[in-house]
């Protein structure tokens, strides 16, 4: 994984300094909250319901275990003991004092992380698929381009104050884990006639109020034009995205509202300027970051023949959670942070303490969060498969539900988001616990929950969405089928009338049943039988009176 | 100052520099300054002074203002495009760009355009919401001027205490300087 | 705004230096409980009290404050909207976190009070069992 040099790591020192510095100045009143909320927003500081948020940066959602250590320690320290991994594999703290922040970012930088552009109207954290560098479907590994943007778009003068966030996700597979097509910029790495590498590049998907899937706008980018397309398309966008609005400031606005022709011949006709200028990769600069993200050494002792004393919850974890490796004898595991009735996406200190020890010992040194809000341990040799499960369990993480109805993605709603019209975690509890008695039976089925309208839930893109509104001061549900983030991507669409907390939880039973009930078989699942049936078979069943 | 970039095309009239005066709103070559610019009224007179018009009325008079003696200036507002006077570039020998609400980031592209499509090598001032933390992003883009009215922007000025991380990880316009990301840009020739 | 009978407006912010949720009562402090909070009736009390909300955030003390309608039952104060049921009880899930540590009471606010955090601590609701 990416190491900082010299300069690096005086650039997150120097940015340190720097919000050190703008905190003093609002503490002493000299900036005025106006003024500093852009500023805090650059480094990832919210102000939530009941306390400031600090969101960290996962890039790509790489981390070593000394990373995860000091995530835990912070939790420990300065928050309430634990942390919550996003949808854009980034983590939360939810409680830490803006006086403290400061500090917080200097422990931080000391392990090379920091919270920069976590947040504001910039380029955010880059996504990837959470399998890179393991698995053997990608044509390379697409982390050292995700890098190489994060650098160049970190404090990047132009692109500082855009309409709105930005967010770009990158996959090198055809079974696409990093859902680009809901991203502002998708890039799929490929390998070009020719033989370079190279991206098909889309652009303007978004969830959120008005959700858009994204739009290919160059099939076939070189890999050297990578900086420079990437430039044109913002460049097009700081000048023409609205400002008007704050629900319509994305480019998927901008992209929709002009038309993709019209947009794409504004972005080539900049880019054709700048195209051989300044931002051309050289090909020794790929190599160089390339050489950062070099496999690990694998051992290549033969797997034993037999993975473990007969256990079937052990058997259930294996063909669930794990994944080929590109890599003879090895698997990618996923700790599912889904534990059943838990809240998603949460890990305490000492959870994370001990899956850093597992990474370290077993996975090379490397785990990564998924936009699943699960980890995933990359490299783990299937003889230690055993060992991983039995110490997983023994922090309670070791639910063999990845992929299942169970494996729920949830905001965290209203109980901590400002912005948020209802709880989503208490949905995904209950929905858990009520459907984990036959999670295996109905197999793969994303259920994502969103609190509000801002989507940060992916609600858009499940195959099951929940959306959290506030209906006469109180909670209210609607109901979505059918979405995909996958290559196959889809939006989810609205059944009919919303439910209350606890008409929510009846109606996705009832999707269920009705999925089970009519499904062609086992082999079957929930997005193929939707396809098929049509919703009209859940709309009469979630609807029935009685 | 870092030394104007050679390749800038200079305007037909040379910039002006106002006289430093502590209480004066143009912070420009290390010094806050009188500003020699007025802005033109709309629909007024244009007077023998140098003058600020906006494109509006740069076009409505342009013929007649092409042999203008007195130095000229244009303001644009942040959604004012350049590609329809870049001919005229040379004649303005200030132009201002204005940051309507300090998170209008419009005028950093603009700012860009001016420099580095079009070479303008007149005096580029940003007007309007000036803040000390932007300050650092506008100069790498190209401005070199700066309209403060924000007293504790005005004071970080005057004591030389912009705080910014002056590593960069981009390089911007053609000569990028010193503590440039040197990877980022292709070798030169 | 207190167009139902029983209706009332506290008012909330947050502490600037720590992000906790705090009212103002009747000393003119920010605490971080509602006892004692100034309650506002009349549209002219309304009034009065959003410009303090301004005054203070101008002053520095605290961040985006604004009213929060309650309803009067038996001498205690219940919030109408949801949103700001969770926001002065704290998140509803506390319970269920895994490792979450509640703070010690420090009774530090902007001018002295309660710790409504420790509070929360021990009031976090249960999910749902099947």
């Amino acid at each position: 994984m990416y190491r900082y040099d010299e300069f690096d790591a005086a650039f997150v020192r120097q940015r340190v300094a720097q919000f050190r510095d703008q905190v003093a100045r609002r503490l002493s009143g000299e900036l005025t909250e106006d003024e500093f909320k852009p500023l805090r927003l650059k480094n990832g500081v919210y102000l939530q319901l009941h306390a400031y948020m600090l969101r960290i940066a996962i890039p790509y959602g790489t981390m070593s275990a000394r990373q995860l250590r000091k995530l835990a320690h912070i939790a420990r320290t300065y928050d309430r003991g634990f942390g919550h991994f996003t949808t854009r594999q980034n983590l939360q703290f939810n409680w830490p004092k803006l006086s403290d922040i400061p500090d917080i970012l200097a422990e931080l930088a000391e392990v090379e992380m920091h919270a920069i552009q976590t947040s504001g109207n910039n380029v955010r954290n880059v996504t990837a698929d959470h399998f890179a560098g393991a698995t053997a479907e990608e044509v390379a590994d697409p982390r050292p381009y995700a890098e190489i943007v994060r650098q160049w778009s970190s404090l990047h003068p132009e692109f500082s104050f855009l309409p709105r966030k930005f967010k770009i996700g990158i996959t090198a597979s055809e079974h696409d884990r990093s859902a680009i097509k809901t991203h502002d910029i998708g890039l799929h790495l490929k390998r070009l006639a020719g033989g370079g590498l190279g991206f098909a590049v889309w652009v303007g998907g978004g969830q959120g109020r008005t959700p858009y899937l994204a739009q290919l706008i160059r099939d076939a980018l070189p890999e050297a034009d990578l900086l420079s397309y990437i430039e044109a398309i913002l460049r097009v966008y700081n000048l023409h995205g609205r400002r008007d609005n704050i629900h319509k400031a994305r480019i998927k606005i901008l992209v929709n509202s002009i038309g993709l022709q019209a947009f794409r011949s504004e972005v080539e006709a900049e880019w054709a300027r700048i195209k051989d200028g300044v931002l051309k990769l050289p090909a020794q600069e790929i190599a160089r970051i390339e050489a950062y993200f070099a496999p690990p050494q694998f051992a290549t002792r033969p797997p034993p023949a037999a993975l473990r004393p007969a256990d079937r919850s052990f058997d259930r974890w294996v063909t669930r959670n794990t994944h080929a490796h590109k890599q003879p004898g090895y698997a990618i595991v996923t700790i599912s942070l889904k534990p059943i009735g838990g809240i998603p996406g949460d890990a305490s200190a000492a959870q994370m303490d001990t899956i850093a020890d597992i990474a370290q010992r077993f996975s090379c040194d490397e785990v990564r969060v998924s936009h699943e809000q699960n980890l995933v341990l990359p490299h783990v040799r299937l003889g230690d498969l055993w060992s991983v499960y039995q110490e997983l369990k023994a922090i309670g993480l070791a639910e063999a539900n990845a992929g299942l109805v169970t494996d729920i993605i949830a905001c965290p709603g209203l109980d901590y988001c400002a912005l948020a019209n209802a709880r989503s975690i208490p949905i995904a509890q209950r929905l858990s616990a009520r459907l984990a008695p036959r999670q295996d039976l109905v197999g793969d089925l994303k259920i994502k929950i969103s609190g509000c309208i801002n989507a940060c839930g992916h609600h858009h893109v499940g195959a099951i969405g929940i959306l959290g509104v506030e209906k006469r001061g109180e909670e209210h549900y609607q109901l979505l089928l059918g979405g995909s983030g996958t290559e196959a991507a889809a939006l989810a669409s609205i059944t009919g009338p919303g439910f209350g907390p606890d008409g929510i939880i009846d109606a996705v039973e009832k999707v269920v049943d009705t999925y089970l009930r009519l499904r062609a078989g086992p082999q079957e699942a929930f997005l193929a039988a939707y396809a098929r049936l049509g919703a009209e078979p859940f709309k009469e069943a979630i609807y029935a009176s009685t | 100052m870092p030394a104007p970039d050679p390749g800038l095309r200079a305007p037909l009239q040379p910039s002006l520099t106002g006289e430093v005066d502590a209480a004066g709103l143009i912070w420009k070559e290390g010094a806050f300054r009188r500003d020699p610019w007025r802005p033109c009224p709309v629909g007024g007179e244009l007077g023998a002074s140098p003058v600020l018009l906006d494109k509006a009325r740069w076009a409505a008079e342009r013929a007649r203002l092409l042999s203008r003696p007195a130095p000229i200036g244009l303001s644009l507002a942040g959604g004012d495009g350049v590609d329809d006077i870049a001919a005229d570039l040379t004649r303005f020998a200030l132009i201002t760009l204005n940051f309507a609400k300090f998170s209008d980031g419009r005028a950093f592209s603009t700012a860009r355009l001016l420099r580095e499509k079009y070479g303008y090598g007149g005096e580029l001032r940003a007007v309007g919401n000036v803040l000390s933390d932007q300050i650092p992003f506008m100069r790498r883009v190209g401005f070199d001027a700066f309209e403060v009215h924000h007293a504790p922007t005005r004071r970080a000025l005057s004591e030389d205490r912009i705080a910014e991380v002056g590593l960069y990880y981009q390089p911007i316009g053609s000569a990028p300087g010193p503590g440039t990301r040197a990877w980022l840009r292709s070798s030169v020739g | 705004m207190s167009k139902a009978s029983g209706h009332v407006q506290v008012l909330t912010a947050n502490r600037l230096s720590d992000g906790a949720v705090v009212f103002l009562n009747f000393d003119g402090d920010w605490v971080a409980t509602l006892a004692g909070v100034v309650i506002a009736r009349s549209p002219d009390e309304v009034r009065g009290l959003s410009a303090r909300g301004l005054f203070d955030a101008g002053r520095n003390l605290v961040v985006d404050p604004y009213l929060v309608e309650m309803r009067e039952v038996a001498g205690a104060l219940l919030p109408i909207r949801q949103r700001e049921r969770v926001r002065l009880e704290g998140p509803s899930i506390l319970d269920d976190v895994p490792g979450y540590t509640a703070p010690a009471a420090s009774g530090v606010g902007v001018n002295a009070g309660g710790n409504r955090e420790a509070a929360c601590g021990d009031r976090g609701r249960r999910a749902e069992a099947a």
